[in-house]
């Protein structure tokens, strides 16, 4: 699974500029002691335990461990698929508490709706949020084109081919 | 030369297959023993013979048709009715967890009591015996569709809500969106094996009950089921074979239109 906040617009003003110059060297996500445990008092397993990093915006970071180190614990607390025992995670300077808009999430297995054909797939989101309207329609037909999956619109995932489906999952998010 | 249609094909593949051909010698061989052990008065059991020639006279009787559509009109009222309670409840049950502990347990305390140990309880309780009867049936499916329904809604991959709650899904357009459209196989199912245990029921609950309002008219007007009983009880036992078999048929029809309209509504499992 990938978590990857999504870029701002660019600030159009020179002082806007000067500000984007000063935000730029600010951390884009940030996590300080983070902790997460599972299960109730002294039955708790601690997963992850006083964790801080910073990523700078418009850095590719990697998170490599052994199995069971944590990795996939912190990959959901950033995605605010959970929440952490203890501790603050920030995003563009922003506490994450729950899944949002701001942050695309690749689930490492796709994560494709079965029940729903590839266009269905890609309109999810925006229907979600009651944008589903004509303009992205037409973005999901050409979001469809660029990944070579415009003749599979009306497909299910399953009638996918492993790699269409994976092809798929970019632009459904 | 006109090309085969895609049924034909299927047809011809299904007719030349070995598998095929293994199925209808068997049932030649099963019938013919039949036959062998009825002539030669081994058992009791009449003749594949004499009952294909009762059953031509009862394709004429308008009372053993009769019989057909108060068998199928009392399961499928019941089955329906379980479909709309059932599904509500068992989606009601999996995304609360509130609401399922409140009811579960009643459920499941009612739920081992077998459907034709209410037949009793359900003549005195529904104003009209054909309502008892429905009632029954009722029975028989509801707990069959409720607990696929729970099953097949906890099933869903937590991905699939993750995935939904990152791109800004609320809890209804979750609900609507991913629970239900990823319950229905499972309400297929439940729907299949509830029609099954329906078809079981209102046969004996036509036996226990005398055919309901109709068996008191008499002959065969009582359900499939008052029909085999009243077949045994007038000593016809050719006519008891016709209504066992005609109760085999009648299910497959229901099962085999529920699996139909399953296919039609979880395309997404088709082969291709």
């Amino acid at each position: 699974m990938t978590v990857m906040p999504l870029p701002q617009a660019p600030h159009p003003s020179a002082a806007a500029s000067a500000q984007r110059a000063a935000t730029d060297t600010v951390a884009e996500i940030e996590v300080r002691d983070v902790s997460k445990s599972y299960g109730a008092a002294q039955f708790a397993k601690t997963v992850v335990r006083d964790c801080s990093f910073t990523i700078d915006r418009g850095r590719l970071t990697v998170m490599i461990g052994p199995s069971g180190c944590g990795k996939s614990t912190l990959i959901r607390l950033l995605a605010g698929f959970e929440r952490p025992t203890s501790g603050t995670i920030r995003i563009g300077g922003k506490s994450v508490t729950e899944p949002g808009r701001d942050r695309l999430v690749l689930f490492q297995e796709t994560a494709l709706f079965p029940w729903m054909t590839a266009y269905d797939n890609i309109m999810f989101g925006p229907r979600a949020r009651a944008e589903g309207g004509a303009d992205a329609r037409k973005r999901a037909e050409l979001l469809l084109d660029k990944v070579g999956l415009g003749a599979f619109r009306r497909k299910y995932p399953t009638q996918l081919s492993g790699g269409c489906s994976v092809a798929q999952s970019l632009p459904a998010r | 030369m006109p090309k085969p249609s895609a049924l034909s094909g299927r047809l011809y593949q299904t007719v030349a297959s070995t598998k095929f051909w293994r199925g209808v010698v068997a049932t030649v061989v099963f019938i013919a023993l039949w036959e062998i052990v009825s002539r030669v008065g081994i058992s009791r059991v009449p003749a594949p013979s004499a009952v294909v020639l009762t059953f031509g006279d009862l394709m004429a009787d308008p009372s053993y048709w009769f019989s057909w559509y108060l068998s199928m009109r009392r399961v499928f009222l019941g089955f329906f009715a379980a479909m709309l309670v059932g599904i509500p409840l068992g989606l009601a049950m999996a995304v609360s967890k509130a609401f399922y502990g409140t009811v579960f347990p009643v459920f499941e305390v009612l739920r081992p009591i077998p459907p034709l140990a209410w037949v009793p309880a359900a003549i005195i309780f529904w104003p009209t015996q054909e309502l008892s009867i429905m009632f029954v049936t009722f029975l028989g499916a509801f707990y069959a569709v409720v607990i696929n329904v729970i099953d097949g809604a906890r099933a869903i991959d937590v991905r699939y809500y993750q995935a939904a709650r990152s791109m800004g899904s609320s809890g209804w357009d979750i609900f609507r969106r991913i629970i239900l459209p990823g319950t229905v196989p499972s309400i297929v199912v439940g729907a299949t094996v509830g029609i099954g245990i329906a078809w079981a029921v209102v046969v004996a609950a036509e036996m226990i009950s005398g055919g309901g309002s109709a068996g008191s008219m008499g002959g065969a007007g009582g359900g499939l089921g008052f029909f085999i009983w009243n077949s045994y009880v007038g000593g016809s036992y050719t006519q008891i074979v016709v209504g066992m078999i005609s109760i085999g048929i009648a299910g497959y029809i229901s099962s085999a239109l529920l699996r139909k309209l399953g296919e039609l509504a979880t395309p997404w499992l088709r082969e291709q």
